[in-house]
């Protein structure tokens, strides 16, 4: 099978975000789920065409299903229900919305501190002295809002 | 207090715990299949597999469990298939789940069942 660029990268986006969805999994068991999904991938579009294209892979892509339903059925643990229809496109719950609105917030906090410090700092360096208080205050505030927008995006859904 | 809302989705994937393991060992009782074969078979009704992907991680489990075994074997229409196998462990499980099924599955009906 020789697939196109656009059906390799669907089918290693859809992979690479299945194994992020694993991580409540052991390496070695989150390996074998990955893999054995990567071949099934390739079975099926090797059925399908000899150049398989962005439909045929978003077909059985379709078929197995979002990795949500994957990753939750890989946790014997859990018993809720993903949000989500499963056989379905995948919806925009409340936290995905409301992280993407808290992440844009964020990285505008950073932008407005940044700028703050940009004006700040250089007065602090001329003769007649600026505020390190207030240059120290804005640098923090600026680090605040960083690590907060990187933990954000982080725990943001794909 | 954390309420929850019982709906259809969610009593099932509360029922599948547990027992749609038990349908893919069914599944290779009667000789080994590879994976798309097993899931091609159990999705066909979603109420036990909701999409052909969730068969992957079960499979994985199962392996780890040591109640299937794998194997590769060149396919005509395509790459080398990996083949899973019960082992002797997993037919036993089997057998126990089987014994266990149908004594639960009556008692179970006959509780929904009884109208007083």
């Amino acid at each position: 099978m020789s697939a196109r660029p656009a059906a390799t990268r669907l089918v290693e986006a859809y992979l690479h975000d299945l194994d992020r969805a694993l991580p409540h999994l052991e390496v070695d068991e989150r390996r074998d789920v990955v893999d054995s999904v990567r071949e099934h991938i390739d079975a099926a579009l090797a059925e399908r065409a000899d150049r398989p294209t962005a439909v045929d892979v978003e077909r059985v892509l379709q078929e197995l299903g979002p990795v949500e339903a994957i990753a939750h059925d890989a946790d014997p643990g859990s018993t809720a229900v993903p949000d989500r229809d499963p056989r379905g496109a995948p919806d925009r719950g409340s936290w995905p919305m409301a992280a993407s609105y808290l992440l844009a917030a964020l990285i505008i906090g950073m932008a407005v501190t940044a700028s703050l410090v940009t004006v700040r700092v250089p007065a602090f360096f001329r003769d007649e002295g600026g505020d390190p208080v207030a240059v120290a205050q804005l640098t923090w505030t600026f680090l605040v809002f960083t690590i907060a927008a990187f933990v954000v995006k982080r725990k943001l859904p794909k | 207090m954390h309420r929850m809302v019982a709906t259809n989705a969610r009593v099932l994937a509360q029922m599948r715990k547990g027992i749609v393991e038990f349908c893919v060992l069914a599944h290779l009782r009667h000789g080994e299949a590879y994976g798309r074969e097993i899931a091609g078979t159990l999705a066909n009704d979603p109420a036990v597999l909701t999409s052909e992907g969730t068969l992957y991680p079960l499979l994985a489990r199962l392996r780890k469990q040591g109640w299937v075994e794998t194997s590769w074997t060149p396919s005509d229409s395509g790459p080398p298939r990996r083949y899973y196998a019960l082992t002797e462990d997993g037919a036993a499980a089997l057998e126990a789940f089987t014994a266990a099924w149908g004594p639960f599955h009556s008692a179970v009906t006959a509780i929904l069942e009884d109208d007083g």
